[in-house]
């Protein structure tokens, strides 16, 4: 049975991911540190899966956690509220959609169907502030305090890399780093 | 000068004062760094609360459920919570801010007096003059007053305002006000929150210590968009050249109040000041005074009193659908002087409710009362004032929120003024929140009034100054006011 499994999934396995896949290491740098930004490829070919399980935004101490959330696009995410009080989410990208106001202990989810980022706000408490990165693929990564990070499994090929972050301003968001991977390939992304 | 041209400008600078000059407020930044969160959390143009933030004041300005889990600044410890466990042999833990939780803010009006001839002109700048100094006269004699702008007035305050809590049960708020040539600490209290315990009866008993304004109502006190008091500041004895200042709700009291809300929907407040007032006369005396007081209110639907829950479910944080009724009474009784000099016992009382009915932005106001005082001025005449009042607003965007208010008040007396005595004022005005923290007000005063008591109509807030025995509509002021706090 165990032998069958492995043999379905070999060609899947395979035609997701090319046999020369590399590897993309580097820094993120700007005047405020690159810690915690996320780094993205753009675009990379094929398809790709979303996870079946959500993934999670919670609200806490009225603060939105993770500050950054990478995710692949057609993931959903399940928004928590673990304060006291009640939280919204809205956002003003892209399409747009306000999720509503809920209360404590209560959570509401939305899937995520088009690459972008999204700015996440609370209408309640206006300092509050996130954002989820949709991504087309999968290669995508949250750097270090110190700024490293390290994205596996990007086949060999060229990319545009880009990174979302709080040293990264709203207008270097599209700025686009090219990078060509060939096995283990370095970059930095300068701000 | 004739003695009406006298008793015009001392009433108009007054009023001016009062409607403009005056408006401390509550909002106070030293919160926003201790949660770390905006002031449009708890204000709309402050110091005006939305549900969420009458809630946190009603609460002892705590967060709902644990406020400790809210706090996002830095605490000193000024003992470990195990020290709980081994009271009464330990003092009761508390904690600090590590920085001073103290705000500053700025606060004044600019008024324009834009009709020649109306009593908002009788007053300075208003008044022509000649080259010698003497008022310019016309020709049957009577000074002549000119339309008049001026931004002198526009700080004419400021505030610091301390506020926190030393742990989830004991909580703290002060204001001194700075005005040119006086300091008045307008509150400085204690409130020690839950004294029966947050779990045999959460919010129910908290019990108020030191200097505030009396809890008339549901709200807070400075709960109106265009002037400075929830309940209008109607002073019985400056109408009647008396010289006390008790106005129910806005005079500050030294006082014990026991408050709270029952079960999120029912508040109530009770209240106790036993004090002195010092009046000149063949004295000057300092006399006993005392003030009992009390409200009881209830909220039908919207968020809950105490904020627990989900009550609101709206995605603005000023909206909500909702409907509260409050019922209040007030007993005073302070010391005047009499025609002698001799001391002569005031004793006022004041019942009156107020309603809130809101539907999503859309905000009504409503309220009546009546004012009993039996010696309330010199002659010793007794003085009955009844007041209505209304106000209804609109939160257009977060940052611009016009409101209409109307003040009505009749009096009544023994002796001195004739049937009829009345005056109503409408006060249109529009809010804009520059940023979370500045607003600035513009707003215009329209008095009607019949006949006037004799100290004028400061007392209610009014400039109107007409001849005794006449009735008339005045266009008196437009203003600006510039409110800052950071």
């Amino acid at each position: 049975m165990r032998s069958l499994l492995f043999a379905a999934l070999v060609p899947l396995f395979a035609a997701a991911t090319p046999a020369l896949a590399g590897e993309i290491t580097g820094r993120v740098t700007s005047p405020k540190g690159g810690g915690g930004a996320v780094v993205y490829v753009v675009h990379a070919a094929g398809q790709f899966a979303p996870p079946t399980k959500p993934a999670e935004m919670d609200q806490r101490k009225m603060s939105f956690v993770p500050y950054i959330l990478p995710i692949l696009v057609g993931t959903t995410v399940e928004f928590k509220n673990d304060d006291q009080v009640n939280h919204n989410v809205f956002t003003p990208d892209g399409e747009g959609y306000n999720l509503g106001t809920w209360g404590p202990g209560q959570s509401k989810a939305h899937l995520f169907d088009k690459a972008g980022v999204y700015t996440q706000l609370c209408s309640l408490h206006p300092e509050m502030e996130a954002y989820i990165v949709v991504a087309q693929n999968p290669y995508f990564a949250v750097a270090k305090e110190d700024g490293t990070f390290t994205i596996a499994g990007v086949p060999d090929g060229t990319y545009q890399l880009r990174a979302v972050g709080k040293g990264i301003k709203k207008k270097e968001r599209s700025k686009d780093f090219p990078v060509t991977v060939a096995g283990k390939t370095e970059t930095t992304l300068a701000y | 000068m004739d003695k009406r041209f006298q008793r015009v400008m001392q009433v108009s600078a007054v009023a001016v004062l009062l409607c403009g000059g005056a408006r401390p407020a509550l909002a106070i930044p030293a919160f926003a760094r201790k949660y770390q969160t905006s002031c449009t959390t708890c204000h709309t143009a402050w110091p005006k609360l939305n549900p969420f933030g009458e809630a946190f004041r009603r609460n002892g300005f705590r967060f709902p459920g644990d406020d400790s889990d809210a706090i996002k600044q830095q605490m000193i410890k000024l003992g470990a919570d195990a020290y709980k466990q081994i009271f009464p042999r330990a003092v009761w833990p508390a904690s600090l801010t590590d920085s001073l939780p103290v705000a500053i803010g700025f606060i004044g009006t600019a008024t324009g007096a834009p009709i020649a001839g109306s009593s908002a002109t009788a007053a300075n700048p208003g008044i022509e003059h000649n080259p010698d100094g003497s008022p310019k006269l016309d020709a049957n004699g009577n000074p002549i007053h000119a339309p008049y702008f001026s931004l002198a007035g526009l700080t004419t305050e400021a505030h610091l305002w301390g506020g926190g809590s030393f742990n989830d049960s004991l909580s703290y708020f002060g204001e001194v006000t700075f005005t040119a040539g006086s300091v008045n600490i307008e509150r400085g209290y204690l409130i020690f929150d839950d004294i029966l315990g947050d779990q045999v009866a959460p919010h129910v008993f908290n019990l108020l210590v030191g200097k505030n304004f009396a809890t008339m109502t549901s709200f807070d006190n400075h709960s109106s968009y265009v002037v400075d008091g929830y309940i209008p500041e109607i002073n019985v004895a400056p109408m009647f050249r008396g010289t006390g200042s008790f106005t129910p709700g806005i005079t500050e009291l030294d006082t014990l109040e026991l408050n709270g809300t029952v079960a999120g929907r029912i508040s109530y407040s009770l209240g106790w000041n036993a004090g002195t007032n010092d009046i000149i006369g063949a004295g000057p005396f300092t006399m006993p005074s005392s003030d009992l007081y009390g409200h009881v209110g209830f909220k039908l639907g919207g968020m809950r009193l105490d904020g627990e829950g989900l009550g609101q479910v709206s995605s603005k944080a000023w909206e909500e659908t909702a409907l509260t009724v409050d019922a209040f009474a007030y007993h005073s009784e302070s010391y005047y002087t009499n025609d002698q000099g001799a001391p002569l016992l005031d004793t006022g009382f004041t019942f009156g409710g107020a309603a809130r009915a809101q539907w999503r932005s859309l905000e009504l106001d409503v309220g009546a009362m009546n004012q009993s005082h039996n010696h309330p001025d010199s002659t010793g005449t007794a003085v009955n004032a009844t007041t209505a009042w209304g106000e209804v607003s609109y939160v257009v965007f977060p940052w611009l929120i016009p409101a209409l208010r109307v003040e009505w008040t009749r009096l009544s007396d023994d002796l001195q003024i004739p049937a009829g005595t009345s005056l109503a004022r409408v006060v249109p005005g529009v809010n804009f929140l520059v940023r979370p923290n500045i607003r600035v007000l513009l707003y215009a005063d329209v008095e009607r009034g019949g006949n006037a008591p004799p100290g004028g109509w400061s007392g209610a807030g009014g400039i109107l100054a007409l001849p005794s025995g006449t009735a008339g509509t005045e266009f008196e002021t437009v203003s600006a006011s510039l409110l800052y706090a950071y």
